[in-house]
C-alpha cells in the first residue's frame, strides 16, 4: 500500500483501513457485530481469545494518536497494512455464526440459517473468481516470456547472456532462466520515471553520462539517442541482447546500433549486439 | 494432470515429513495425545526452525547451496532413523480418534474436497497479485540453484551482490525452496508455485480445522461448519492485500504464510494456552514457533510482538497472573536478539560481504 503518512497525518490509519476493506467493508461490519456477539454469548476463555486482544489492538495499534509516531520512527508506512492481518476476521465470524446457528432448534432451521449466513457473506463480499486467469503453461509465465528465452538460448553460444530489457514480460525471464543477466536494476526498471516529452531533462541525463539511465531511455521509453553514445554503454556493460517492445518501431534505428534482429514474440523484438 | 498428480504425491510426502517432525517434537516436549493436524503444523514450524539454524551460518559463510542441500537430506534421514529407533515409545503419544470411523471418513472427505478445490484454483491460476515481488522471491530461488550459492546474487539482475541482502538475510523460506529444487531437480518455478503453494494451503486448512476443534471441543458437525464458513468467507473477501488476496494469488510467498498460517496459528496456540495456562509444553511450543517464524517471513519481527503483547498482557490482566507476564517477556527474547542483528545490519554496523 503506497500511502504517505507525512501527508495523511492523523487520517493515515483510517485511510489504510478504507483501502484494505475496499469492496469488502460489509465484512468489517459483520466482524464487529460478531465480536459483540462473542462478548455477549461466549464463555470467558473465548472472550479472552477474541475480544480482549482485539480491544487492546484497537486501543494501541489501530489508534493513530499512539501509532503514527511508531510508524514514522520505524519506517513502517509501506507495511502498516499487515497489522490488519492481526484481526481474526474469519475465526470470529465463523465462531460467532456457528455458535448462533448451534442454538437454533431443528435441522431444517439450522440449514436455513446456514444458507442465510453463506448468502450474506457472498452478498457483502468480493469474490476471487473474476480475477482468476488460467495458466498459459506449467510455469505460470506468459508464453511470450518462454518464447523470448527460447530465442535467446537457441541463438547464443555463451552460457550467460547479458540482456538489456525493460518490460515486465522479459523481466520474468530470470525466474525461468537465471543464466540471463539484466543490465538494468529494479530501480531503473520500476521506480525511475521520467517525462520524455521534457527533452531538457533527457539531455541532462545524456550529458551527465548516466550509462544505465541512458540505456533505460532507449528500452523503457523508446528514445532514439545518438547511436555512438548508446554503443559506448552497450560495450561498457557487455550487452549481448537488446529486447525492446514492438510498439516503439525502432527497427531502423537498431541497425544503426550495430545489432541484428534474431527473433520476435507477439510484443517484443529481440536483437543481438554485433561483436559481443 | 500428470504434473498435478506428481505434485500431490510430493505434497503428501512433505506432510508426512512434517508429521514426523511434529511427533518427535511432541514426544520431546511430553505433549501427549495431539491431533494429526496440530502435529503437522508444529512439525512444519520445527522443520523450519532447524532449517533456519542450518541455513543462517551457511549463508553467512557463503557455503555452496549443495552443502546446505546435503546437510538437509542428512537431517531428514536422522529424523526418520529417530522414528524407527523410538517407534514404540513415540506410538504412546498417538491419539486415538474420539469419533466413530464413519465420522472420520466424512471429515476426511469434507476437508479433502476443500483442499482439492483450493489447490485446483491456485495451481490452475496464472494471475499474480504482485509480479514485482514475485521477480524477487522466485528470482532468488532460481538464481541460487543456478549459481549453487545461497542468495549471493541479485534476484532482479543476476549480478553478484556486494553484501547479502539485509532485508532478507534471516528469511530462509526461499533458500528452503532452492534446496528442494536442487535435491529433486525440480524447476524453481514449479517448487514455488506448486509445492510451496500446496504446503501453505494445506497448513491453512490444518490451522482452521484445529481452531474449530479447539473452539467446539470436537463436536464434529460444528467443527466442519466452522471450517466451511471460514473458507467460504476467505473466498469472498478478496482485496489486494487482504489475507485472501495473498492466499489465492501470491500463495508461495512468505507474506502469505504470515497472513494465512502464522498469525492464525498464534491465535490457535494462544487459545491452547488460555485453556492450559499451567502446561509448560504449550508455552514451549509457542516459544519454538516464535523462534521459527523469522525464517518463514521477516514481518514476524514487527507483527508477532504486537500480537503477543495484546493477547498475553490482556490475559494476564484478566487472570491477574504475574506468571503470564513473565512468560510474555520470555517469548520476546528471540525478537530482541533478531531485532538487534536486523537493526545493526540496517545501519551498516554488521554486513556480510560477498566474496
Amino acid at each position: 500500500m503506497n500511502l504517505d503518512i507525512s501527508q495523511l497525518g492523523i487520517d493515515y490509519i483510517i485511510t489504510v483501513f478504507r483501502q484494505y476493506f475496499a469492496g469488502i467493508d460489509g465484512y468489517l461490519a459483520i466482524f464487529i457485530l460478531c465480536v459483540v456477539i462473542v462478548f455477549g454469548i461466549a464463555e470467558k476463555k473465548e472472550r479472552e481469545l477474541f475480544v480482549y486482544p482485539i480491544l487492546a489492538l484497537a486501543a494501541v495499534v489501530y489508534n493513530p494518536l499512539v501509532m503514527n509516531l511508531v510508524i514514522i520512527k520505524l519506517s513502517l508506512s509501506q507495511r502498516y497494512y499487515r497489522y490488519l492481518w492481526l484481526l481474526p476476521i474469519g475465526f470470529v465470524i465463523g465462531f460467532a455464526l456457528v455458535k448462533l446457528i448451534g442454538n437454533i432448534k431443528g435441522k431444517l432451521g439450522k440449514a436455513v440459517a446456514m444458507a442465510g449466513v453463506l448468502f450474506s457473506l457472498f452478498y457483502v463480499g468480493n469474490s476471487i473468481f473474476p480475477i482468476y486467469s488460467p495458466n498459459e503453461n506449467i510455469y505460470k509465465l506468459p508464453q511470450d516470456t518462454l518464447e523470448l528465452d527460447r530465442i535467446i538460448t537457441e541463438d547464443s553460444k555463451e552460457t550467460e547472456r547479458v540482456c538489456l530489457y525493460a518490460d515486465g514480460y522479459s523481466l520474468q525471464v530470470r525466474q525461468y532462466d537465471a543464466s540471463i543477466i539484466s543490465v538494468l536494476s529494479r530501480k531503473q526498471l520500476l521506480s525511475w520515471n521520467i517525462d520524455v516529452t521534457n527533452q531538457e531533462q533527457v539531455q541532462q541525463i545524456i550529458e551527465k553520462q548516466y550509462g544505465r539511465y541512458i540505456l533505460t531511455l532507449l528500452v523503457r521509453y523508446g528514445q532514439r539517442i545518438e547511436p555512438d553514445i548508446v554503443k559506448k554503454y552497450l560495450e561498457k556493460y557487455d550487452v549481448n541482447y537488446i529486447i525492446i517492445e514492438k510498439q516503439y518501431g525502432l527497427d531502423e534505428y537498431m541497425k544503426e546500433l550495430s545489432t541484428d534482429k534474431v527473433g520476435e514474440t507477439n510484443t517484443l523484438d529481440i536483437y543481438r549486439v554485433r561483436g559481443q | 494432470m500428470l504434473l498435478y498428480s506428481k505434485m500431490i504425491c510430493f505434497l503428501v510426502g512433505e506432510l508426512v515429513l512434517f508429521f514426523l517432525y511434529g511427533k518427535a517434537t511432541a514426544f520431546c516436549l511430553k505433549l501427549d495425545k495431539q491431533p494429526v493436524a496440530y502435529l503437522i503444523l508444529i512439525g512444519y514450524f520445527i522443520s523450519n526452525l532447524i532449517f533456519f539454524l542450518l541455513d543462517i551460518p551457511m549463508k553467512a559463510l557463503q557455503a555452496p547451496l549443495s552443502v546446505l542441500s546435503t546437510v538437509w537430506v542428512l537431517t531428514n534421514v536422522v529424523l526418520v532413523v529417530f522414528h524407527i529407533l523410538f517407534w514404540k515409545k513415540i506410538q504412546i503419544f498417538q491419539k486415538n480418534s474420539p469419533f466413530p470411523w464413519k465420522r472420520v471418513v466424512v471429515t476426511g472427505i469434507f476437508l479433502s474436497l476443500i483442499a482439492v478445490g483450493m489447490l485446483g484454483f491456485v495451481w490452475g491460476n496464472g494471475a499474480n497479485g504482485s509480479p514485482w515481488d514475485s521477480y524477487y522471491y522466485i528470482g532468488d530461488i532460481t538464481g541460487s540453484v543456478y549459481t549453487n550459492t545461497i542468495s549471493c546474487f541479485n534476484a532482479y539482475t543476476g549480478e553478484k551482490l556486494d553484501y547479502l541482502s539485509v532485508e532478507y538475510f534471516f528469511e530462509t523460506l526461499e533458500n528452503r525452496d532452492a534446496v528442494i529444487s536442487q535435491i529433486f531437480s525440480i524447476h524453481p518455478l514449479i517448487t514455488a508455485k506448486y509445492i510451496q503453494s500446496g504446503i501453505t494451503l494445506c497448513l491453512y486448512l490444518c490451522v482452521i480445522f484445529e481452531m474449530g476443534s479447539e473452539l467446539f471441543l470436537n463436536k464434529i458437525e460444528k467443527v466442519l461448519a466452522f471450517v466451511g464458513v471460514v473458507t467460504f468467507a476467505a473466498v469472498f473477501s478478496y482485496g489486494l492485500v487482504t489475507q485472501t488476496g495473498f492466499l489465492f494469488f501470491r500463495t508461495n510467498e512468505g507474506k502469505t504464510l504470515q497472513a494465512a498460517v502464522l498469525i492464525p496459528f498464534l491465535f490457535l496456540q494462544f487459545y491452547r494456552i488460555i485453556k492450559n495456562t499451567e502446561q509448560k509444553g504449550e508455552w514451549l511450543v509457542l516459544f519454538l514457533f516464535l523462534c521459527a517464524s523469522f525464517g518463514m517471513n521477516m514481518s514476524s519481527l514487527f507483527l508477532h510482538p504486537v500480537f503477543l503483547s495484546a493477547a498475553l498482557l490482556s490475559l494476564a490482566i484478566s487472570r491477574k497472573s504475574v506468571k503470564i507476564v513473565r512468560n510474555w517477556a520470555f517469548c520476546l527474547i528471540p525478537y530482541l536478539i533478531i531485532g538487534i542483528f536486523y537493526m545493526s545490519m540496517r545501519h551498516d554496523m554488521f554486513l556480510v560481504y560477498v566474496k
